[in-house]
């Protein structure tokens, strides 16, 4: 289960690499294309939508390393039982809300779906196919949230905790 | 129970504070704090109209993160990422230190001038910072410098990676307040020169003041060794200049001037043979870390000013502040010190995304030009870096000297002085900002 789950995160973090490079490539094709008078049709609207992919599908792999930064000014300094109350009304909130979240994406999707909505720009992209690709995103932030609010309420460390402890300058002085 | 659009706005703002306060993520605080607003309003406003809020989330996100004009953020965080693992920082060290022998300061010049080249190449003020000063820091004390003010001008000249175009904080900006991208990077030169003659003038004041405290020259040598030592830094002195010209001269967008940039960053670091594989896959998933959180924030904010929209707030906040009849300047003035403190608790990108749906309504109405309050809040936002207790400076010079936080906070004080200077130069004399990007696009 943990395994699985693991690479269920890392999955959404390499499809969002995946997706970075491609904007880069996409841009690439265009520029090089406008040298040789060839235009890219629909670039401009698959650039947006790797955009959009890159930013939704490694959400729950950037938050277990951390990533994602949030104000630590009270909750760092609180010790104790406090603090463990603390962290379950923040995980239970955001647990709630991505929940809802995905369900808006896969709504989203849905009505794209059932619409047959098309990009407007120069190839009528089906809005469904990358619409359903973050939705898929937050509903893996939605299950790493859970995740870790299932972690901290049986007593374990939630995954950014133990990724903050090596925070990110030691990373930088290891990496170089 | 009826509330009017002031007190709903107040509302909300205590939400997010407390959301925030509890420590719940920023961009999910921003977007929880959207659908109190969709929510929770209408029932407490009955002339504001209903609308499912999943369909009001689902498609201001959609809209805000599927976008063309994005696309520069997560490429120049990569530019970015791939140089920061090169050894750019050694090179901008050999390659500048001959150079600056003679100036009053001397050595200490170098923090300045390398803040000021890595930011052109870097978006990030920390990055700047923490790759000028993890070489210039310790050479520094090495040869005998005054500690306070070597680890000062790094602090302060750190934050010129924000200014310096291209810069990521520009971009969130430019994206969140619907302003030319372009513009906000020709902008933002002129200031950016200024702050780092201030910061060299600064050095230079402090040096002739303290002749004591200098070190001695390093033994000097003949002038083709100088020009050896400097010509590594020539390639990445051409990919600014290749970068930003394609930009300046109208001969790319931002976002094809950025992909020119991970292209060139990558050559540049295959040339100096630091380019693996492993550190390929390290800057790009570096890159899709940093700007996931930084998307999701905007995602959050996007949602949020969906909301605020439906309800009228924003406009009702700007009327109030129109019917008070403040002078442009005071609103500048107490803008400076709210981003001041909001700086304290939430950091620069944060800032500027939370403020822009409720403070552009009055910018404008005051008669501000946008691009010019672009660089003025990024100034402002610099300041806010180095500003005690959390400063994101701060840190990465706390980490790089194991000093306490206040203790770095005193030594880059006259740094902050420096920067008040700025914008309040920025503020009297608007052409500063304005006048290279009107006469360059003007052609």
């Amino acid at each position: 289960m943990r395994k699985a789950l693991d690479s269920l995160y890392l999955l959404g973090g390499v499809l969002g690499g995946i997706a970075l490079a491609a904007i880069a490539a996409i841009i690439i094709a265009q520029v090089v294309g406008r040298q040789f008078g060839l235009t890219v049709l629909g670039a401009d609207d698959l650039t947006a939508f790797s955009v959009a992919a890159s930013a939704t599908l490694p959400l729950a792999y950037a938050f277990r390393l951390g990533a994602h930064i949030r104000v630590d000014l009270i909750i760092g300094r609180l010790k104790g039982s406090s603090r463990l109350i603390m962290e379950s009304i923040a995980l239970i909130l955001t647990a709630g809300l991505t929940l809802f979240f995905a369900y808006s994406m896969a709504d989203l999707a849905f009505d794209s779906f059932q619409f047959e909505d098309v990009a407007q720009g120069s190839v009528a992209w089906k809005l469904w196919v990358p619409q359903a690709l973050c939705a898929f995103g937050a509903a893996l932030f939605a299950v790493c949230l859970l995740d870790d609010l299932a972690a901290h309420l049986t007593g374990g460390t939630p995954s950014y905790r133990n990724a903050a402890e090596m925070n990110a300058l030691d990373r930088a002085g290891q990496e170089l | 129970m009826e509330l009017a659009q002031t007190e709903a706005g107040l509302l909300l703002l205590g939400l997010l504070f407390l959301f925030l306060g509890l420590g719940v993520w920023i961009g999910l605080g921003l977007m929880l704090v959207g659908l109190c607003g969709v929510i929770l309003l209408p029932m407490l406003m009955p002339s504001m109209p209903t609308f499912p809020a999943e369909k009001v989330m689902g498609t201001a996100i959609w809209q805000s993160l599927a976008s063309w004009t994005l696309a520069a953020l997560p490429l120049f965080i990569w530019m970015g990422e791939i140089l920061f693992r090169t050894r750019l920082s050694e090179d901008m060290f050999r390659g500048l230190a001959p150079w600056v022998q003679r100036l009053p300061g001397r050595l200490m010049h170098v923090n300045v001038i390398g803040c000021g080249i890595f930011a052109a190449v870097s978006g990030s003020s920390a990055a700047t910072a923490a790759t000028i000063g993890k070489m210039s820091l310790p050479a520094l004390t090495q040869r005998g410098y005054h500690l306070p003010m070597a680890v000062g001008s790094l602090a302060g000249a750190g934050t010129l990676g924000l200014l310096i175009p291209p810069s990521i904080v520009m971009i969130v900006y430019g994206v969140a307040a619907e302003v030319s991208i372009v513009r906000l990077f020709i902008a933002g030169v002129l200031p950016g020169i200024m702050l780092m003659v201030l910061f060299s003038g600064c050095i230079m004041l402090w040096s002739m003041m303290n002749p004591s405290l200098t070190p001695p020259r390093d033994p000097s040598i003949p002038l083709s060794r100088k020009l050896k030592e400097s010509g590594q830094l020539i390639p990445v002195v051409l990919l600014i200049m290749f970068v930003m010209g394609s930009i300046y001269f109208g001969w790319a967008t931002a976002t094809e001037a950025a992909v020119f940039g991970v292209v060139g960053a990558l050559a540049l670091s295959a040339w100096g043979r630091t380019l693996t594989w492993k550190s390929f896959i390290d800057s790009l998933m570096g890159a899709v870390r940093l700007s996931c959180m930084i998307n999701l924030i905007l995602a959050g904010a996007a949602f949020l000013t969906q909301a605020m929209a439906y309800s009228g707030i924003p406009a009702a906040m700007a009327a109030w502040v129109g019917a008070q009849g403040f002078s442009p300047y005071m609103i500048i003035a107490c803008l400076t010190i709210i981003y001041l403190v909001l700086g304290c608790f939430i950091d620069g990108i944060s800032m500027i995304v939370l403020t822009v749906s409720v403070v552009l309504p009055i910018i404008q109405g005051a008669g501000f030009d946008l691009v010019w309050f672009g660089i003025f809040i990024v100034l402002v936002v610099e300041m806010a870096q180095i500003t005690p207790p959390v400063g994101f400076n701060l840190f990465v010079l706390q980490g790089l000297t194991n000093m306490g936080i206040f203790q770095v906070a005193r030594y880059t004080l006259p740094f902050f002085f420096m920067m008040i200077l700025a914008v309040a130069m920025v503020a009297l004399f608007p052409a500063i900002v304005t006048w290279l990007p009107a006469t360059m696009l003007s052609r």
